[in-house]
């Protein structure tokens, strides 16, 4: 099920941090961090921000791009509200 | 910029030609805006990258010299953190009577997708001093130009109906002389 909201004190919701690279270039490597909204078989989406928790930013990315994928823990992510 | 941040924020916003000419403005406030990403001060900005290269552990003042690209994040004023909005009770809008006719100096969250981009918009808006509220003002009938960066561009095209502006986002107000 797809979640669309990002609050980190939410069990279900998994921060995750990707590494990647995109379909043209597979030196150059990216890194991402959002939470973990849906996932099928070939591709996973990462939410980036939210408006009254709905998502508003997010990113598909496809499986075979993906390098690394960890889950981040809550006490490893600084807060700034 | 490496540390992983979780940022809540506010935006401004504003309502458009759809919700009706005639209609009474409803109860407004600010919304609620929270994201992911590495985020570092830079001025009185706060960049947040949702997207970076691996290896990218630079300093934005480096970033900047090098003309290199935010490849995706938003930037955001430093004062548009939930915490801070009703720090900014300030004296400036104290002596501006409501229905007054203003000139409103800000600055803007902007979303930044490949470019070498670190810092907020500056817009200018007009309209009528509709609302005094805690965090945020009301502007009726408002004309909002983005001053910078260049070009100048009108925002959004169409004049909107309403504009609801953080308090804390404000630069100065005053009164339109005519």
């Amino acid at each position: 099920m797809e979640k669309n909201n990002l609050k980190k004190e939410r069990e279900e919701n998994q921060i995750v941090e990707i590494i990647l690279h995109d379909d043209s270039n597979t030196i150059k490597k990216y890194k991402c961090v959002g939470v973990l909204m849906k996932e099928n078989e070939k591709t996973l989406r990462i939410g980036f921000n939210a408006v009254e928790n709905v998502v508003k930013d997010y990113l598909d990315i496809k499986k075979k791009n993906i390098v690394d994928i960890k889950t981040i823990n809550p006490k490893e992510i600084s807060s700034l509200f | 910029m490496n540390r992983i941040y979780n940022i809540k924020y506010t935006d401004a916003y504003y309502i458009d030609l759809s919700y009706g000419h005639n209609k009474k403005l409803h109860k407004t406030k600010l919304s609620e805006h929270e994201a992911y990403g590495y985020a570092e001060k830079y001025g009185n900005n706060i960049v947040i990258a949702f997207i970076k290269e691996e290896k990218d552990d630079r300093k934005i003042s480096d970033k900047i010299k090098r003309k290199e690209h935010l490849i995706k994040g938003i930037i955001v004023p430093d004062t548009s953190i939930l915490s801070k909005l009703t720090s900014f009770k300030r004296n400036i809008f104290k002596n501006i009577p409501l229905g007054s006719e203003v000139v409103v100096n800000w600055r803007d969250i902007v979303i930044v997708a490949n470019q070498s981009r670190y810092d907020c918009s500056t817009m200018y808006t007009e309209g009528v001093f509709f609302r005094n509220e805690e965090d945020h003002i009301v502007l009726k009938n408002p004309e909002t130009i983005r001053t910078y960066p260049t070009p100048v561009t009108n925002h959004p095209m169409e004049k909107p109906l309403f504009y609801v502006i953080p308090k804390s986002f404000i630069v100065d107000i005053s009164p339109v002389n005519n």
